[in-house]
C-alpha cells in the first residue's frame, strides 16, 4: 500500500486496517469537513451501531436496496435475540425513529445533525479505501419544514463536498443528479460528486440525498405547521467516507508512489541534512536542529517535522522522504 | 511529503537551501533567509499545479456524444489496451431502461451534471466529432434502438468501463494489463492502490 497508509485486515473479510499515515490524512479531511458543517449550523451527535431489523422494513425501497449488504446480530450475551439487530449500513431509520420523538412543531425545525461513525456493508468485491465492508464516514441527517428548504440543504452540502474535494484534495469533481436507477434507496433524488482517477476510472466521491417525506412517513415524523396543521417533515441525508482517501491516492500518485497535495499532507515539509563526512554531519545537525523551530514560528501553513536522528543517513534520507 | 528541504555542506557554505517538490521533482535553490516565504509559496504552487493537472486530465478525457451510435463507438474505442476510461457526455432520458441500455456497453451512468461546463464552446475535445466546439442545440439526439427517444434536459454523464469483462467496473484496476498506460503520467505502477496483492478480498 502506498505511503504505508493501510493494509488489508485479512483475518476479517473485506476489512482494512488504516495505519497512522492513512489515519492522519483522514483526520485532516475530517477537520476540513467538520469545520464547514459547524459553520453551516450543523451539530454532531451519535446514534447506536445496532438497529432493530424491523426498522429497515419500514421504508420499502430502503430495505430492498440494503438487504443484500446487511450484517445481522442474532445472538447476544449467549442468547438468541427476539429481534435481530442489523449493524448500521447507514442510519436514516434509527435517526428517523428519534426524529419522531424530538420533532413536534415547526419551532423544532430545521434540525441539522451529523454523526462521525463506522458502517458495515457486506461487499463481495472489496478494494482498499474504495470499497471495504466496514468503513468510516460522516452521515448528515436533517429535517425541514418545506421541500424547498430541504433541497437548499442538499445542494449546500453538495457544494461543501465539492469545495473540500477541489480546494483541499485538489481533486476536481462534477456535481450532478443521480439517475433514478442509481439513486439512494428511499430517496426522492440523489446528488453526487464524481471524480476521474488518473487511469480514467470514475469515482463517486460523495452523495447528498433529498429524501422527500419518505422517511418522515415511514417513521411518522410529524410536526405542527405554523398554520396549526400536521405535516410530515422533509428530510435530507448526505455522506462522504474514507473512500475519499482512495480518490486522493488515485488522483495524484505517480510511479514513485504516493503524492499528497500539501493541504492534506500531515507532514508538509521535511528538512534533510546531506553529508558525507562526520564533521559535515555535525555541522548539518547543528544548523538543522537550530533552524526548524525558528522557521516554523514564522510559517503559517507549514509544519516541520524533525525525523528521528537514527533514520537520517546522508542522501538516502532525502530519497525516503 | 510534498516538499523536501535539503541542506548539505555546499548549502551551508553558500547560505542557500534546496527545495525539492515531490510531484515534479524540481529543485529550487533559495537563500536560507527567504525560506519562510518560499516554502509556503512552493506548497501553494504544488497544490494548484496538482489541481490543474487533474482538471486538465478530466477535460482531456471527457467527450461529447450526440447519438447512441457515437456513445457506442466511443466505448468500443475505449478499451483497457488503449488506456482506460472516459467520461462521455450525452443526452439521456432518466429512465432505468436507459441505464440498462448503457450497461450493455459496459458503461455506468454517473450523474446528470448541474453545470454543463464540458459542453461549452471550445472546452471539450469532441473526439467523436473532430474536435469542434460542441455548441448548444443538440436536442433530440440520443436515439435508440429500443425506443427511448425522449430527451431529458441536461446531460447524463456516463462512465466508460475499460474492463469489458467485468460488471462491477469502477474498482477493477488490476484487471488492466501491467504497464498499461495511463495518460498522466505515461507509465508506471501508479495503479497499485487496489492491486491484487494489496486488495482486500
Amino acid at each position: 500500500m502506498q505511503g504505508d497508509m493501510a493494509e488489508p485486515a485479512e483475518i476479517v473479510k473485506g476489512c482494512m486496517v488504516i495505519k497512522p499515515n492513512g489515519y492522519a490524512v483522514w483526520e485532516i479531511i475530517q477537520r476540513e469537513l467538520d469545520d464547514r458543517f459547524k459553520a453551516t449550523n450543523h451539530q454532531n451527535c451519535y446514534f447506536p451501531l445496532l438497529i432493530p431489523e424491523s426498522f429497515l422494513h419500514k421504508e420499502a425501497e430502503h430495505v430492498e436496496g440494503f438487504s443484500p449488504e446487511l450484517a445481522v446480530v442474532t445472538i447476544a450475551g449467549g442468547k438468541k435475540l427476539e429481534e435481530p439487530y442489523v449493524i448500521r449500513p447507514t442510519s436514516e431509520t434509527i435517526i428517523g425513529h428519534f426524529f419522531s420523538k424530538w420533532i413536534h412543531s415547526y419551532r423544532d425545525l430545521p434540525l441539522l445533525l451529523n454523526q462521525w461513525a463506522n458502517v458495515v456493508r457486506w461487499e463481495l468485491r472489496t478494494r482498499m479505501f474504495l470499497r471495504t465492508s466496514e468503513f468510516l464516514w460522516q452521515e448528515g441527517h436533517t429535517a425541514h419544514a418545506s421541500h424547498d428548504e430541504a433541497v437548499e440543504e442538499v445542494l449546500r452540502i453538495l457544494d461543501l463536498y465539492a469545495e473540500v474535494a477541489e480546494d483541499v484534495m485538489a481533486m476536481p469533481v462534477i456535481k450532478g443528479v443521480k439517475t433514478r436507477a442509481e439513486k439512494f434507496a428511499g430517496a426522492l433524488r440523489s446528488y453526487s460528486i464524481e471524480a476521474m482517477m488518473q487511469n480514467g476510472l470514475a469515482l463517486q466521491a460523495g452523495t447528498s440525498h433529498d429524501l422527500g417525506q419518505n422517511f418522515g412517513k415511514a417513521f411518522n415524523v410529524q410536526y405542527q405547521t405554523k398554520e396549526g396543521q400536521l405535516d410530515y417533515v422533509w428530510q435530507t441525508s448526505w455522506g462522504v467516507s474514507t473512500r475519499l482517501i482512495g480518490g486522493l491516492i488515485m488522483s495524484h500518485s505517480d510511479d514513485k508512489g504516493l503524492v499528497l497535495p500539501p493541504r492534506v499532507a500531515p507532514v508538509k515539509a521535511v528538512l534533510v541534512p546531506i553529508y558525507r563526512k562526520e564533521e559535515e554531519k555535525a555541522r548539518c545537525w547543528k544548523r538543522r536542529t537550530a533552524s526548524p523551530r525558528k522557521w516554523a514560528r514564522r510559517w503559517t501553513i507549514a509544519r516541520v517535522r524533525r525525523p528521528a536522528r537514527s533514520s537520517s543517513t546522508g542522501s538516502g534520507a532525502a530519497c525516503r522522504w | 511529503v510534498p516538499v523536501v528541504m535539503e541542506l548539505g555542506p555546499r548549502d551551508l557554505a553558500s547560505g542557500n537551501i534546496v527545495l525539492k517538490r515531490r510531484d515534479t521533482g524540481t529543485k529550487e535553490v533559495v537563500p536560507q533567509a527567504e525560506i519562510a516565504a518560499r516554502l509556503p509559496a512552493a506548497l501553494e504552487q504544488m497544490q494548484k499545479d496538482l489541481y490543474n493537472a487533474a482538471k486538465q486530465r478530466l477535460r482531456d478525457n471527457t467527450v461529447v456524444a450526440n447519438s447512441i451510435g457515437e456513445v457506442e463507438s466511443i466505448l468500443s474505442d475505449v478499451t483497457a489496451e488503449k488506456g482506460g476510461g472516459k467520461f462521455v457526455m450525452a443526452h439521456l432520458k432518466d429512465d432505468p431502461a436507459c441505464d440498462a441500455r448503457l450497461k450493455e456497453f459496459k458503461a455506468t451512468v454517473r450523474n446528470i451534471p448541474l453545470v454543463d461546463e464540458f459542453d461549452g464552446a471550445g472546452q471539450v475535445h469532441c473526439h467523436g466529432r473532430g474536435g469542434g466546439p460542441a455548441g448548444g442545440d443538440r436536442q433530440g439526439v440520443l436515439a435508440t434502438r429500443n425506443g427511448f427517444t425522449r430527451i431529458r434536459k441536461g446531460l447524463a454523464h456516463i462512465r466508460v468501463n475499460p474492463c469489458p469483462s467485468v460488471a462491477h467496473n469502477t474498482y477493477l484496476v488490476e484487471d488492466m494489463p501491467a504497464g498499461n498506460s495511463v495518460r498522466h503520467p505515461p507509465e508506471g505502477k501508479i495503479l497499485t492502490l487496489p492491486g491484487k496483492e494489496s486488495g482486500v478480498e
